[in-house]
């Protein structure tokens, strides 16, 4: 509810308005709000509500909201939203008040809150790799500069690193190559790590517990490249832990019925352990669970789209059940379809519908979809040659005959 | 603060009312009855006389005396109903300038509006008597069904009369008004209103907030008492012609002495089992002697003459549960509003149809006035906290090419409300659109009511169909419906708001069609059409799926090869439509397709 705009503009049309304040930003505050209020948080009401509370809590709104309860006062701008808001209420009563439509307006919901939710896990699923590797390098960095142990390293150790930064820097300076920014921190990483080290091993066991000072110039190439190995080493290891954590989570969640979850945990695990077979496997085996379902909830909700109209939702929604149901000529053509009537991008829309030509060349309906894109596009040649082919698969389509007949007529 | 009266402008009798002290009362007129007679007469002298007083004189001055004018007002010349109040009117009923229908009294034309101005103006001296001070507020009732120029048609006679009409409202719905008023009641009733001229079906739900919603409305305009009353003249003359050879129809005080009687006889059947109608003088037998009427009518008589006309006041109740998707079982009141809800015949089959028994709280005659001036009080005193969600009795729309209704507002949505639907130019190269705002049921635009008309120039030059044009309907809370037409292209924007009127006729409406054909637009009807299209199609394969086996079991008869006959001509017509590609045509082809479907279905498991 943004307050301060609104409140500009009920001062403005203080004058001319006769509304009590509260209601005056009562109606402000909801007219705004209108088409981003599902009916339920419209009416102010609980989705489990039954249909006589439905009717109390429109009813209250309408005594609220009418504009009949300031007949012939000045209401200025207020009467329009007023009778919109009035509108909007009266078709929310009357969807959660029939069994039929509120069922599926609920279905409705159910499936854009679980599209929702799926598109949040999979934005979260990228930052979580992203997320989990600076953990990891993070804990890394520490465990080294505090001892072998991974465990978690206590804070004044680093200070005594950190205390000991400033020469190594001024050798990184000193190197011999230019080096992209990312090898360079691992450098000043790894240079780091072996001021840090106690435990002596390998060829960095030539370092001695020396002062500082005496350190640099001890530092060749070769030890550098085994710190960094050694770093990296860890590094893998450190992720192929996290891995396993998130294919227990992807296992339980698996238990747990939830595929795209799943999915998602593997696919984190993937990320982190990218060369590791199984968990690809299982990753490629989720993902096909969860597109299935993924597929499902785009679909239900794109037709309902389709059905009230709403052709740029549809458009949307038809495209992302294409992305988990690849190879299905139905959902091509019907995000071809939603795109034209949807007035969006015709590139998209003509892709698509070759798209859904090519999972299945005998569908007509495919072929007249993508004939129309063409159509719409202007490309007269590219729809005749769909139409044709079309008139082969379905001699008998009255739709397609009408647009054979309009392609041909145009020049 | 001024008080606001209602008046119920009944067919027969008025009634005014308001709220005082907080109780809504019924105001009696000078006579101290609380009705009116709607009936307005000019004596030989000129003088102007309403109510009882020309009530009384009515058989003495029949030509100069109207009554029921509700019936007329609102009306076009040549609508059927008008040609039927022409030949049964003992008042002359002339043609007016503008297609619309003139009163004859005294050789002065009155337009029904000013006809009924006069009831009004009566109706208001009766309130501004009892106040003892000047009333210009009123809230008017009219039947549920009336279409919007019959409401304006009223809203004018309102303010002939010197009445600020600041709302019309639906009779069943004032009825309510007054059954609710003062109960914290949540409820859904049924109000069944039968009066003189109308009868009027509406179902509303009462919130605990004061809302009164109107869920459905319907009704027949041209069903009411007066119609019991012709059956029973009818019955009275047939007797009358069978024993004397004499038609009492050709006698204009003949017959307005036989409706007072019909009329008479039929409310003392409410509550006696026979009465005796007694005419002495009634006409002379043309050999110089007086003949004279005396019958006796039982109730079952009236009630077997008046039989299927509550049969069809049933026959709309059904109609309007079924609309409203409710059950009999969802109606948890049934109110009785209108003089003829006194006839124990109609009280039974109500309380049968409904399976309960009627309200008793109610005044039939009185209750519409109160809920008028209810709904008065409620829009200007803020003390009443009540509010009343009505609705549009007809669905709005305009005019497609083929003179097909598309409809835009259904019938029974709740107002203020808005909706828009995309068009396109329907002739290549059309420059111009003509919106033709409608109001009706039918699919045929001819068939409904015009309520006016512009057009949208300037459109870009193009093939047919590539042209959109956007067209929002809107309706306030006062009622007022507001047409826009926009051209998605350019944005160029063309709108009315409609004031209702009469004037033009079928045949201008015709006229017009053929002269706006180039105008036309075509509804943009793809999604609608493919859903058509596949729904008879998909009948179509059922039908010759089940054809074979139909042929085998009826081919040995005639009727049997009839039907196949018939039939196989449905489908093609069909796939005609289809291929034409034409909406309506293909919506009527699947009912068709439907029987035909059924018939097969049902010869199919008869034989199996």
């Amino acid at each position: 509810m943004s307050g301060r705009p609104s409140g500009e503009e009920s001062s403005r049309t203080d004058e001319e308005v006769n509304l009590e304040p509260d209601l005056r930003q009562a109606v402000i505050d909801l007219h705004g709000r209108l088409e981003e209020l599902d009916y339920y948080a419209l009416l102010g009401v609980e989705r489990t509500i039954d249909r006589k509370a439905v009717k109390r809590a429109y009813f209250e709104a309408a005594a609220k909201f009418h504009p009949d309860r300031h007949f012939r006062k000045k209401l200025g701008p207020f009467k329009v939203k007023m009778e919109a808001i009035f509108t909007r209420l009266t078709i929310a009563h009357d969807t959660l008040a029939d069994r039929a439509k509120r069922t599926e307006y609920d279905a409705y919901l159910q499936a854009r809150n679980r599209s929702r939710s799926i598109e949040e896990l999979l934005a979260d699923a990228l930052a979580e790799v992203r997320r989990v590797e600076e953990n990891v390098e993070q804990q890394v960095r520490m465990s080294a500069s505090s001892g072998a142990a991974p465990a978690p390293s206590p804070a004044p150790p680093t200070a005594v690193v950190e205390a000991r930064e400033p020469p190594p820097a001024s050798t990184a300076a000193k190197s011999p190559s230019p080096v992209v920014d990312d090898a360079a921190r691992r450098d000043a990483l790894a240079r780091r790590l072996l001021g840090g080290q106690r435990k002596p091993s390998g060829s960095t066991a030539t370092a001695p517990q020396a002062s500082p000072p005496a350190r640099p110039p001890q530092t060749t190439p070769e030890a550098m490249d085994a710190l960094r190995r050694r770093y990296e080493d860890r590094v893998v290891h450190a992720k192929a832990a996290q891995a396993r954590g998130y294919v227990e989570k992807a296992k339980s969640a698996i238990a747990g019925g939830d595929a795209v979850a799943a999915a998602n945990a593997l696919r984190v695990a993937s990320n982190l352990a990218p060369d590791d077979a199984d968990i690809g496997r299982m990753a490629k085996d989720a993902q096909a669970k969860a597109n299935v379902i993924v597929g499902q909830t785009y679909t239900q909700q794109a037709e309902y789209e389709e059905r009230h109209g709403h052709w740029s939702e549809a458009a949307r929604s038809w495209t992302r059940a294409c992305n988990a149901r690849e190879s299905d000529a139905r959902c091509h053509e019907r995000a071809a379809n939603a795109i034209l009537r949807a007035a969006g991008d015709l590139h998209e829309a003509a892709a698509l519908g070759r798209r859904a030509c090519e999972l299945d060349p005998s569908n007509a309906a495919a072929r007249i979809t993508l004939a129309s894109v063409y159509l719409a596009a202007g490309l007269m040649l590219n729809a005749r040659r769909e139409l044709d082919t079309a008139a082969q698969l379905a001699p008998h389509d009255v739709t397609m005959r009408e647009m054979i007949k309009q392609a041909n007529k145009t020049p | 603060m001024e008080k606001v009266i209602g008046i119920d402008l009944g067919t027969t009798n008025s009634c005014v009312a308001l709220i005082e002290n907080g109780v809504p009362t019924v105001i009696p007129n000078r006579g101290g009855y609380k009705t009116t007679p709607s009936m307005v007469a000019i004596t030989e002298a000129g003088k102007r006389l309403v109510g009882h007083i020309a009530k009384r004189q009515a058989i003495t001055n029949a030509e100069n005396t109207v009554y029921a004018a509700k019936r007329l007002i609102g009306r076009k010349w040549t609508s059927p109903q008008v040609k039927n109040a022409v030949a049964t009117s003992s008042y002359r009923i002339v043609q007016g300038p503008h297609m619309d229908v003139r009163i004859v009294l005294r050789d002065k034309e009155y337009s029904v509006s000013e006809v009924s101005a006069m009831v009004l103006q009566e109706m208001k001296v009766i309130a501004e008597d009892y106040l003892g001070q000047p009333v210009s507020k009123t809230v008017i009732t009219v039947p549920a069904y009336f279409n919007d120029n019959q409401r304006q048609a009223t809203k004018d006679a309102g303010e002939i009369a010197g009445l600020d009409v600041i709302r019309i409202i639906n009779e069943p719905t004032a009825a309510a008004l007054s059954y609710g008023f003062g109960k914290n009641v949540e409820k859904t009733i049924a109000v069944y209103d039968f009066g003189g001229g109308t009868f009027d079906i509406s179902i509303l739900e009462i919130g605990s907030s004061g809302v009164f919603k109107v869920v459905a409305t319907a009704g027949d305009t041209f069903l009411g008492g007066e119609d019991v009353d012709a059956r029973v003249i009818d019955w009275l003359v047939q007797g009358f012609k069978t024993e004397h050879a004499i038609d009492l129809r050709q006698d204009r005080m003949a017959l307005q002495r036989l409706k007072d009687a019909a009329e008479k006889a039929k409310c003392e059947l409410s509550s006696v089992r026979d009465t005796e109608i007694n005419l002495p003088f009634i006409i002379s037998s043309g050999r110089n002697e007086a003949l004279h009427l005396q019958r006796t009518i039982d109730r079952q008589t009236l009630e077997d003459l008046s039989s299927d006309l509550i049969e069809r006041t049933i026959d709309i109740c059904q109609q309007t549960l079924l609309d409203a998707h409710l059950d009999k079982q969802d109606i948890e009141e049934v109110l009785l509003v209108g003089g003829m809800t006194r006839m124990p015949k109609i009280q039974r089959m109500v309380a049968d149809f409904f399976e309960r028994d009627p309200c008793k709280g109610v005044h039939p005659d009185e209750c519409v006035a109160l809920g008028a001036g209810i709904q008065g009080a409620a829009l200007t005193d803020d003390k009443h906290e009540m509010v009343l969600l009505d609705v549009t009795p007809h669905a709005l729309g305009i005019m497609t090419q083929g003179g097909y209704f598309e409809e835009l507002i259904p019938q029974n949505t709740t107002v203020p409300t808005h909706r828009t639907k995309i068009f396109t130019t329907s002739r290549d190269h059309q420059t111009a659109v003509k919106i033709v705002v409608m109001q009706g049921e039918s699919q045929r635009a001819e068939e409904n009511e015009l309520l006016g008309e512009f057009i949208l120039t300037g459109l870009r030059r193009a093939p047919k169909g590539s042209v959109e044009i956007e067209v929002t309907f809107e309706i306030n809370a006062d009622g007022i419906v507001s047409v826009h037409a926009k051209d998605l292209e350019t944005g160029k924007e063309q709108s009315i708001e409609v004031t209702a009127s009469s004037g033009l006729t079928r045949d201008e409406i015709r006229d017009m069609m053929e002269d706006a054909k180039d105008y036309m637009v075509e509804r943009r009807s793809t999604e609608e059409f493919e859903a058509a299209k596949q729904e008879a199609e998909r009948i179509v394969g059922e039908i010759e799926r089940l054809l074979p086996q139909v042929e085998q079991i009826v081919a040995t008869s005639d009727f049997g090869r009839d039907a196949i006959e018939k039939a196989r001509s449905i489908v093609t017509k069909a796939r005609a439509a289809i291929g034409r590609r034409d909406l309506a045509a293909v919506k009527s082809e699947i009912e068709g397709l439907s029987r035909t479907h059924r018939m097969f279905k049902g010869v199919v498991a008869k034989t199996h």
